[in-house]
């Protein structure tokens, strides 16, 4: 038996219920987090449920379009390429190199940057505001520039793109930590738990640390949007992932000389591009704007 | 009269359905008049300053019988046509006043910016020189002398006394016939705040401008005030001469307010108890049926869940079915 | 003032330094020769002696960086290992080709992304708001490389409106003077010039509107965001209060006080707009800076490699300190602000 509500009981709701609300006020934002659960699985379970494999060519259907189209096939959904591959199965396959690299390589340059920002952020000696405006300015240089600059060292390549991409953007998080912990110790909370006597440890720990891991969420998205484009950029390019490779930057690459004639080849891989980085925006974006809101109250 | 307001009740939307943050609210102001406005802090103070000058956003509902300025409907005004009566000869004041200040200006420019075009007289290429004459002129006015500095600086450079003045002085460049101050010495140090009052109380002296003091505490009111009026959680308890008002109240409210000044505190012998009001003032999302201060009134009986009108009494009024210091009346 | 213009100005100093520090350690870090890398003669040339012995090679580190140096500051930079040309003047060449679209598609950015975010802001959350923030967020998420081709295909092939790429037809054979094809073909003055004019817009229009699409979007947000911050400032009642009209409100006091917020953010704007001119100029085949350097990072050109990254990189050192300098020049509480913190 529900209980009745009799008296108008005032309840904030926790945070992570905030957040929920906020993405349930939003169709669109909604949207986005399917999607993104979406591609998720697809990525986790993608070659369990592709017909073919990624690098199977037909003879007999070479540069078919999609089934809906007049000559088309309903074996291929979306067509095929010019060598006759299925575009389902590579694309799907291609959500592993687009989407899921991205997510580990951003989550290793994450783990790592917070940690340092972190020690650097508790040691003195490194908290000249020198550093600080220094690493301003050089973070001004976009992050594609240094990851061509790094690959232009180690060469070509989706590992050497995938760690030119990881190792650019370990200072980001390692600023974003540093500032918010150095905004964070302003603050009369921290100053009255260190007058408890807590521990340094404990300190970041517990008190400094959960108040910060809402900006570091909202890097964490950021991150991520920054590295899957640079990803297909570096693809794109033909200085990451190299050809047979379903990476979908690749692909576009693969497909201009044929953009003519076949152009669902060229206009799919940059379309599940698109959904990716929509989605991935548009949740960033929520969340911003839902932790926004907690912090106005 | 030059403010009068009847029944102003002013709702918001909530999750549990639409709360009158204020209920029936009564205010009068007379010409050349200093009117103090007193009650704690979330009673709904500022929301009639803010419903007079219509700052409020649509999601407030407004509902008055009347809400006059000089015999005009302010509610049924356009929005530009009540901007140019409240522009010219309402002016308002505020708490914090530095925040008020855009940081990107000088305050020479912000000061321009308040003179009206008809005190400049003579073509385009005189009102610039004029303009600047007449900043210069409300510097003076509100005892700043070096003029040509602060005409100068930026609103970083203030302290919350000079920022107060420049709100002043930018305040009284209409000339306005009500100056609505929302606790404008809050924030400050009482030799400040008596500074600023003395302003105040100057220009209502020269010009016959009328005030309209909001304020948190009857301890920190002008000691010009000729009228005060009580507000608790929306209500309006008590208005009335401050004399009479002070030396009789007949408003529990008014009495409890009294006991706890630091005057009367002062009268009482040690160790004897503080007589306050048990409880605290109720949130939005409680608030008590009848007269609001229901709960927490040592004199309330059964009757008082019934709301009180606002009785008249020759120059007072109130809101309360037992007022107390009545006797002699009857 | 002047303590914070040194304080921005040997901040760039240092930054342009380790910038230096960074190309001549590329030159190491290159496989092959280290004098080869950096000046882009091959050991069988018979000017490889010569150079060697000026780039001091079996030097120490030390004497090898200082005549590094001051190879680079007489302007030798090596030439290109592909064809010989000497980098620094290809650099002056190719800097006013890319800055020419990198600054018109700023200019075309902003203009329509400013207002589109005031008004989103003065809608807050009302249809008009939502429709601009929806779409501003999708926009950003194009990538550009992308919608660059499928553009290519929609309009310049398949409707033929536009050329596909290039920066002139070859047939008006403008000589480049100064990298920038409006200002070379005033330069030239050729017999055509309206129809050389005529050209070079129709092949820079496709680039530039694609260009200017993501830095508007970025744009739209940030003036949105900080509009909606300004407005519900405590100075805005006030101007209210002083009886100014809301358009004069809005103009005195709000946009100037959101413009500074987003002065504050250019930085990521620029090095946007800088990223995607170097894709854009790779598909279009523009002959700037950037499409240089994807092209030498591929060729494995390292003399072209090292000039190329220093040129850009000190590019959006400059505009960033410039912004900086300006911002506090311009908004004097902010010079307050970063006394305190310092």
């Amino acid at each position: 038996m529900p209980r009745a509500n009799l008296y108008y009981e005032e309840r904030s709701p926790a945070p992570l219920e905030m957040v929920w609300l906020e993405f349930r006020s939003k169709p669109l934002a909604m949207a986005a987090l399917y999607m993104l659960l979406f591609i998720t699985v697809l990525t986790v379970i993608g070659p369990l449920l592709t017909p073919y494999g990624a690098n199977e060519q037909f003879i007999d259907a070479i540069s078919l379009p999609p089934a809906w189209s007049e000559s088309g096939n309903i074996r291929f959904l979306l067509g095929t390429d010019e060598l006759g591959r299925d575009m389902v199965t590579r694309l799907i396959y291609g959500a592993r190199y687009s989407f899921g690299l991205p997510v580990l390589v951003v989550l290793i340059a994450a783990t790592i940057g917070i940690v340092l920002g972190a020690a650097a952020a508790m040691t003195v000696g490194v908290k000249s505001s020198t550093l600080k405006h220094l690493l301003d300015v050089l973070m001004s240089i976009p992050s594609l520039l240094l990851a061509l600059i790094i690959v232009a060292i180690l060469g070509p390549g989706l590992g050497n793109a995938l760690f030119a991409i990881g190792l650019v953007l370990i200072p980001q998080f390692l600023h974003v930590t540093r500032n918010a912990i150095h905004d964070e110790q302003k603050r009369a909370y921290v100053t009255a738990s260190k007058l408890n006597g807590v521990s340094k440890f404990y300190l970041l720990s517990h008190v400094i640390f959960p108040n910060i891991i809402k900006i570091l969420v909202v890097q964490f998205t950021i991150g991520l949007s920054v590295a899957i484009l640079d990803i297909a950029a570096l693809g794109f390019l033909r200085l990451g992932a190299q050809a047979p490779t379903p990476e979908w930057g690749s692909m576009l690459a693969q497909s201009l000389e044929v953009a003519y004639v076949s152009p669902w080849i060229m206009a799919l891989p940059g379309l599940a591009l698109f959904l990716t980085l929509v989605s991935v925006n548009l949740v960033g974006e929520t969340l911003r704007v839902a932790i926004n809101r907690q912090l106005e109250r | 009269m030059l403010l009068d307001i009847r029944n102003l009740t002013i709702a918001k939307d909530t999750p549990t359905g639409r709360v009158n943050v204020l209920e029936r609210v009564n205010l009068q102001i007379n010409e050349a008049e200093i009117h103090t406005l007193v009650g704690e802090s979330g009673s709904g103070k500022s929301l009639i300053a803010r419903a007079i000058m219509g700052f409020l956003s649509s999601s407030w509902h407004i509902q008055a019988d009347r809400l006059w300025f000089e015999e005009q409907d302010l509610l049924n005004l356009s929005a530009k046509q009540r901007r140019e009566i409240i522009g010219v000869d309402v002016a308002m004041i505020f708490q914090d006043a530095k925040s008020y200040l855009d940081p990107n200006l000088t305050i020479g420019e912000q000061l321009q910016e308040a003179v009206l075009d008809q005190d400049l007289s003579g073509g385009f290429w005189n009102r610039r020189k004029q303009r600047k004459e007449r900043v210069i002129q409300l510097l003076h006015r509100v005892g700043i002398k070096d003029h040509s500095a602060m005409i100068e600086s930026y609103p970083h450079e203030l302290s919350e006394g000079a920022a107060q003045k420049i709100m002043i002085a930018s305040a009284i460049a209409h000339r306005p016939k009500l100056l609505i101050a929302d606790e404008p010495t809050s924030t400050m140090e009482p030799a400040t705040r008596q500074q600023i009052y003395r302003l105040l109380a100057q220009f209502h002296a020269r010009h016959g401008m009328s005030i309209l003091l909001i304020s948190q505490d009857l301890g920190a009111i002008m000691k010009e005030t000729e009228r005060l009026t009580m507000i608790y959680s929306g209500q309006i308890m008590e208005s009335g001469s401050t004399r009479e008002l002070l030396d009789a109240p007949h408003h529990p409210y008014t009495e409890a307010l009294l006991n706890t000044s630091l005057y009367q505190q002062a009268q009482r012998p040690p160790r004897s108890r503080l007589p306050t009001l048990a409880g605290t003032e109720p949130s939005m999302q409680h608030l008590p049926i009848g007269c609001r201060l229901g709960p927490r009134c040592a004199y309330a009986r059964p009757k008082c869940v019934q709301t009180p009108d606002f009785t008249k009494k020759r120059d007072r009024g109130f809101a309360c079915h037992y007022p107390l210091h009545l006797e002699d009346d009857a | 003032m002047s303590r914070y213009l040194l304080r921005q100005l040997s901040l760039l100093l240092v930054t342009l330094w380790l910038l230096t520090l960074l190309a001549f350690g590329l030159g190491h870090w290159f496989s092959g020769d280290f004098i080869t890398n950096t000046s882009g003669i091959f050991p069988e040339d018979i000017r490889f002696a010569d150079v060697a012995e000026a780039r001091a090679a079996g030097a120490d580190v030390f004497s090898q960086y200082s005549a590094y140096l001051s190879h680079l500051f007489r302007g030798d930079w090596g030439v290109s290992l592909l064809d010989g040309e000497p980098v620094f003047e290809q650099i002056a060449l190719r800097f006013g080709a890319t800055l020419e679209i990198a600054l018109l598609a700023f200019i075309l950015a902003l203009l329509p992304g400013v207002p589109l975010g005031v008004i989103a802001a003065l809608y807050f959350r009302k249809t008009i708001d939502h429709t601009i923030l929806t779409l501003s967020l999708s926009g950003y998420s194009i990538p550009v490389f992308w919608f660059a081709q499928i553009a290519i295909l929609v309009i310049a092939i398949h409707w033929g409106l536009v050329p596909i790429s290039g920066q002139i037809n070859p047939l008006y054979e403008i000589t480049p003077r100064s990298g920038s094809i409006i200002l070379d073909i005033f330069l030239e003055q050729p017999e055509h010039m309206g129809a050389a004019l005529h050209s070079a817009f129709a092949h820079m229009v496709l680039p530039i509107c694609i260009l200017a699409i993501m830095p508007m979007m970025l744009i739209i947000r940030l003036m949105r965001n900080s509009m909606l911050d300004v407005l519900g400032q405590n100075f805005i009642t006030s101007g209210y209060a002083k009886g100014l009209s809301t358009a004069r409100v809005l103009w005195n006091h709000a946009l100037p006080n959101a413009m500074q917020q987003v002065m504050r953010q250019l930085g990521t704007l620029i090095s946007l707009l800088i990223t995607n001119t170097m894709i854009i100029e790779v598909i279009f085949s523009w002959p700037g800076l950037g499409s240089w350097l994807v092209r030498s990072i591929y060729e494995r050109d390292y003399p072209v490699i090292q000039g190329g990254l220093l040129v850009i990189s000190a590019l959006i050192l400059l505009i960033t300190i410039a912004l900086n300098i300006f911002h506090a020049w311009r908004y004097p509480q902010v010079r307050k602000d970063l006394y305190a913190a310092s």
